[in-house]
C-alpha cells in the first residue's frame, strides 16, 4: 500500500499513462519521413519518451523499496471551492454580466478559507466589484458584458 | 559610439513623462506584489496582459519589466522583516536577513539589500546594452538547426535549475512540450489532439496555464496550509545606515554576487533563483568565519540580493536578442509584444529601436526609482503586510478571472483555467513543479517548427544538427550539462543547495 501512495510512483504512473496516450493518439496523424516530417512525428516521439520516463520513475520506487515518501494530503475544501468559483465565473459572465457575476464569485470563493465572516465577504464584494468596474471598464475600456443579457 | 547613440535614444524614450510614469507604476506594483506573499510576478503580469490592449507597446513593456524587477526588491523586504520570502529568489535572503532584523539591525539589512540590488541592476542593464547588439547580429545568422539546439540547451538548463527530482523535472518538460502539441500543425495544417473543439485549434493559451498553475494553484496551496503566525519587526526599523564594518564586509559580497548573477541570469530557466543560492554558498565558503552565517551575517544578505537582481536583469538578454523566452515572465513579455503586433527576435532592435533601447534605459531608471522610493516607503510596505489573506485571495481570483476571459473574450479559456488550477495543485502534492512544464509548453511549438525545418533543409539527415558548428557546440554544451548533473559529487551539492527551499 505504501508504494501506491509514494509520490514518485503516482507521478510516474501518471506520466506513463499520459505519454502512452499521446503516443497512441498521434498514430492517427501522418508520421512523414525524416526528410518531410509529418504532424505525428513529434508528439509520437515525445509521448514515447514521457511514457518511458514515467515507467522508470514508478519502477524505481517498486524496485528500490526505499523509505516511504507519500504524496502530500489534498486540501479538498479550497481545491473544490476555488475551481468551482472559476467555473461559476465562466458560467455566469456572459449571461448575468460582470456586476452580478463578481459578487457571486467572491461570495463563493470566500468559502475556500477555513473561516467565513459575512461582513468581510460583503466588504470584499462591494469594494472589488466597484474596483473592477473602475479599473477594467472605465480605465482599460475592456468590452465586458455588464448587465444580464435578456 | 553606436552604443552611446543607442543609449541616448533609449533615454530620450524612457524619460518622457508617460514612460516615466509607467516605469514608476510598474516598479511600485512590482514591489507591492513582491511584498505580498502568495502573489508572484507571473500571475500579476498575466493578470495585467489585458491592459496591454489599452497601451502603446513601449509603455506597456516598460511597465511589465518594472513589475518584474520591482518584485525582486519587494521580495527581499518581507524576507528580512518577517522571514517570509515574497519571491522564490529571496529564500536565502531570509536566512541571514531575518536574523539581522531580530538583532535590531533590520535597517542596515534593508539598506544593503536595496543598495546591492541597485548596483547589480545597473551592471545588469549595462551588460544588456553592451551585449545586445553583437548577440543579435550573431542571432541573425542562426538557422533552424541553431535555434533548435539553443532551445534544447535552454530546456536542459531549466532542469538543472528545477529544485525537485531531476526525473520529474524532465517529465514535466516533456508534458509541457506535449501540451504545446495541441494545436493546428503549422506545416501541414492538420488539427492535432483538438477533438474538433474550435477553441483548441489555436492551442491552449499560455496565460491559461500560467494563471492556473501560478495564480490559482497558489491560492489553493496557501489556503490548504495551516495559518502561521507572523512576527513583524516594525518597531525596530530605525537607522538605515550600515556601519563602516558592515560596508567593508558587504561591498566585496555585492561585487561577487553581481558577477555571479549576471552570468547565471543569461542561462535559460530562471537564473535569478540559482544565482541567489550560488552566491550564498560562495559567500559562506569565502568567509573567514563561516559559523556567522545563519546568525545575521551581512554578506549573506548582500551577495544573494545582488545576485538575484543582476540575474533578473540579464535574463532579458535571450528574450530581447533571440526572441526566446527563458523564463515564464519573459514568455509573458513575448506574449505582450505579440499582442501589439511585434514579432520578437533579433530584428526588434532594428525595426523598433525606440522600444528596444527605451526598455533598456527604463530598466536603469526603474532601478533608480526603486532605491529612491523604497527606503523611505518601507513603513508603508510593512503596513501592507498586515492586509489579511482573506481579503487578498478573492481579489486575486476576480482579477485573474477577468484577465483570462478578456484576452480572447472566451469562456472556454476560463473553464480551462479551472482545470489547470486543479492540475497545478495536484502536481504540487506529488512534488512536481509547474515552471519546467510552462517552459516546455512555450518552447515546444518553436522547437518543433525549427526541427522540422532543419530536417527539411537537410533532406532528412539528422546529422544536420551536428554538422553546423554553432548548433553542434550548443548540443555539446547540453550534453555536458547532463553529464555534470549526473556526476554523484555535484548531484549531492545540488540537493544540498535546494534543501533550504
Amino acid at each position: 500500500m505504501t508504494i501506491l501512495r509514494h509520490r514518485d510512483f503516482i507521478a510516474g504512473a501518471f506520466f506513463c499513462v499520459i505519454g502512452a496516450g499521446f503516443a497512441a493518439a498521434s498514430t492517427f496523424y501522418a508520421f512523414g519521413t525524416s526528410a518531410h516530417p509529418g504532424p505525428g512525428m513529434m508528439p509520437f516521439g515525445l509521448g514515447l519518451m514521457l511514457a518511458v520516463l514515467g515507467a522508470v520513475l514508478a519502477g524505481g520506487v517498486v524496485l528500490s523499496r526505499g523509505k516511504p515518501d507519500p504524496a502530500l494530503p489534498i486540501a479538498w475544501r479550497p481545491f473544490i471551492v476555488v475551481m468551482g468559483a472559476i467555473l461559476l465565473f465562466g458560467l455566469l459572465l456572459e449571461r448575468a454580466g460582470l456586476l452580478l457575476t463578481l459578487p457571486a464569485v467572491i461570495a463563493t470563493v470566500s468559502f475556500a478559507a477555513p473561516e467565513v465572516r459575512w461582513r468581510d465577504v460583503a466588504i470584499s464584494a462591494v469594494v472589488l466589484t466597484a474596483g473592477c468596474w473602475l479599473l477594467f471598464i472605465q480605465g482599460l475600456k475592456l468590452l465586458l458584458p455588464l448587465w444580464p443579457q435578456l | 559610439m553606436d552604443l552611446y547613440n543607442n543609449l541616448l535614444l533609449g533615454f530620450q524614450v524612457a524619460l518622457t513623462l508617460t514612460n516615466l510614469s509607467y516605469a514608476l507604476a510598474g516598479a511600485l506594483l512590482g514591489t507591492l506584489i513582491g511584498v505580498l506573499p502568495g502573489l508572484g510576478p507571473v500571475a500579476t503580469i498575466a493578470m495585467l496582459l489585458p491592459s496591454v490592449f489599452a497601451l502603446e507597446a513601449t509603455p506597456a513593456l516598460i511597465m511589465l519589466a518594472g513589475i518584474y524587477y520591482g518584485a525582486q526588491y519587494g521580495g527581499s523586504t518581507t524576507a528580512i522583516l518577517i522571514n517570509v520570502p515574497g519571491e522564490a529568489s529571496s529564500v536565502v535572503t531570509a536566512i541571514d536577513g531575518y536574523q539581522m532584523a531580530r538583532q535590531g539591525r533590520a535597517g542596515p539589512a534593508l539598506a544593503i539589500a536595496g543598495l546591492g540590488s541597485f548596483f547589480a541592476g545597473c551592471v545588469g542593464t549595462a551588460i544588456i546594452a553592451a551585449f545586445a547588439v553583437p548577440l543579435a547580429e550573431m542571432a541573425l545568422r542562426f538557422g533552424a538547426a541553431e535555434y533548435f539546439s539553443l532551445m534544447v540547451l535552454g530546456l536542459i538548463g531549466a532542469v538543472v535549475l528545477a529544485s525537485g527530482s531531476l526525473l520529474k523535472a524532465v517529465a514535466m518538460i516533456l508534458l509541457g512540450l506535449l501540451l504545446g502539441q495541441i494545436n493546428t500543425d503549422a506545416i501541414s495544417g492538420v488539427g492535432r489532439f483538438t477533438f474538433d473543439v474550435p477553441e483548441l485549434a489555436d492551442g491552449i493559451g499560455f496565460t491559461v496555464i500560467a494563471m492556473g498553475f501560478f495564480g490559482f494553484g497558489e491560492i489553493i496551496a496557501n489556503l490548504g496550509r495551516p495559518q502561521e503566525k507572523r512576527e513583524v519587526f516594525t518597531t525596530n526599523v530605525t537607522g538605515l545606515m550600515p556601519t563602516r564594518e558592515d560596508l567593508k564586509l558587504a561591498i566585496p559580497a555585492v561585487l561577487r554576487g553581481t558577477a555571479l548573477g549576471s552570468v547565471l541570469g543569461i542561462l535559460p530557466g530562471g537564473g535569478a533563483l540559482l544565482a541567489s543560492f550560488a552566491s550564498y554558498t560562495l559567500e559562506k565558503r569565502l568567509a573567514r568565519d563561516p559559523s556567522r552565517f545563519g546568525k545575521g551575517a551581512i554578506e549573506g544578505v548582500a551577495g544573494p540580493e545582488s545576485a538575484n537582481n543582476a540575474g533578473a536583469q540579464t535574463s532579458f538578454i535571450p528574450m530581447l536578442t533571440l526572441g526566446i523566452p527563458s523564463t515564464a515572465v519573459m514568455a509573458l513579455m513575448v506574449g505582450a509584444m505579440t499582442l501589439k503586433g511585434i514579432q520578437p527576435g533579433p530584428q526588434v532592435m532594428t525595426s523598433n529601436p525606440e522600444l528596444f533601447w527605451g526598455l533598456i534605459a527604463s530598466m536603469w531608471v526603474g532601478n533608480l526609482m526603486l532605491i529612491l522610493l523604497n527606503l523611505p516607503l518601507i513603513g508603508i510596505w510593512i503596513r501592507l503586510l498586515k492586509v489579511p489573506y482573506k481579503f487578498l485571495f478573492p481579489a486575486i481570483t476576480v482579477f485573474s478571472c477577468i484577465g483570462v476571459y478578456s484576452l480572447n473574450n472566451n469562456v472556454f479559456d476560463v473553464v480551462m483555467t479551472a482545470a489547470f488550477a486543479g492540475a497545478g495543485y495536484l502536481f504540487s502534492r506529488i512534488g512536481c513543479e509547474g515552471a519546467p512544464l510552462l517552459l516546455g509548453f512555450i518552447l515546444g511549438p518553436m522547437m518543433e517548427e525549427n526541427l522540422r525545418r532543419a530536417l527539411l533543409l537537410g533532406r532528412g539527415d539528422w546529422f544536420v544538427l551536428v554538422e553546423r558548428p554553432i548548433s553542434a557546440g550548443l548540443l555539446a554544451a547540453s550534453a555536458l550539462l547532463i553529464v555534470v548533473m549526473l556526476l554523484p559529487a555535484l548531484r549531492g551539492k545540488r540537493e544540498e543547495a535546494f534543501q533550504e527551499d
